[in-house]
């Protein structure tokens, strides 16, 4: 199996055999996620910020892609998660797979953990920013996308 | 020597890849708790387009969720909100050749999360905006669509 993850502004920590604490954070977190802009030009091609989590695989592959996000931490009060995908920035979870394939995108979510009161999440997309979960799938799939949520929206039906 | 060097940065990068991937794929997270009043805000508009689109040659489960309470409890007041205006676009699409289902909530509270306080829950669409659940599927095929709600209608 492959695995392909991307974190961007993103809190997360498990409870795995590596015996990892959640991380702490007190009061006031602040995330923040802009993607767009002033285009640049890399080998001919136009770029307005692009963030993609993609891959090409023959087996079973899992894709992650977490923005601006609460894993699973303990955060204090008044935290606020903000992003922005504007100015035809572009965020892509994609996939190309010959086999069964997980593809889960969380954009300005908490997906598990504890967060003090007053939590604001504000998600904008505009200016034709564009955010796509794609699949080319050869076998079985599960496509999961959160954006501005709270909770695991991948948690059900394991594929 | 340089051969040791070698070793310890494949070494090195290795472990530092588990580290990276492993606590990743292995979380299985609480529903999340909330303290007393949270807010969740989302504005799609100017051309702003979401997607999650699908060409799966098997069995295919789409679900995107938008400005929701998954799971977990909101100890207070929670504020929801979504607007979809001027060209936004919301799609769930999928093309598939076996039996699928797709699930698009926007705004909507699912009957797992729990939230002790008021609900505000305002969805506004304006100046050409479309949200669909479009689905092309040669099998059986299971589309559900909410918009504003609490609880699910998928199930």
């Amino acid at each position: 199996m492959r695995y392909f993850t991307l974190m961007v502004g993103s809190l997360l920590v498990s409870g795995t055999a590596l015996a990892l604490d959640a991380p702490q954070i007190g009061s006031g977190a602040s995330l923040t996620a802009v993607i767009g802009g002033t285009s640049q030009s890399i080998g001919g091609t136009s770029y307005a910020g692009v963030v993609n989590a993609l891959g090409s695989v023959d087996g079973k592959s899992v894709v992650k892609q977490n923005l601006a996000h609460i894993g699973d931490a303990s955060v204090g009060a008044n935290a606020k998660i903000s992003l922005s995908v504007k100015n035809a920035g572009v965020v892509n979870a994609l996939g190309a797979f010959e086999g069964a394939a997980v593809v889960n995108q969380s954009i300005a979510s908490v997906e598990g953990g504890t967060v003090g009161a007053n939590l604001t999440l504000n998600t904008a997309i505009g200016g034709s920013g564009v955010v796509n979960v794609v699949g080319e799938i050869g076998g079985d799939a599960k496509i999961c996308q959160s954006i501005g949520s709270i909770g695991d929206n991948c948690k059900d039906n394991p594929l | 020597m340089v051969v040791g060097i070698d070793l310890f940065k494949t070494l090195g990068l290795s472990i530092l890849g588990l580290l990276y991937v492993v606590p990743v794929l292995g979380t299985a997270a609480e529903a999340p708790h909330v303290g007393e009043g949270a807010s969740i805000h989302v504005t799609i508009g100017g051309s702003g387009v979401v997607n999650a689109g699908v060409g799966v040659a098997g069995y295919a489960n789409s679900k995107q969720m938008i400005g929701s309470l998954i799971s977990g409890n909101v100890g207070g007041k929670l504020n929801l909100s979504t607007e979809i205006k001027n060209s936004g676009v919301v799609n769930v699409a999928a093309s598939v050749a076996a039996s699928t289902t797709a699930t698009q909530a926007i705004d909507t509270v699912n009957l797992s999360g729990t939230a002790s306080g008021n609900v505000t829950d305002q969805v506004t669409l304006t100046g050409t905006a479309v949200v669909n659940v479009g689905v092309g599927v040669a099998a059986d095929a299971k589309a559900c669509q909410l918009i504003g709600t609490i609880g699910l209608n998928c199930d």
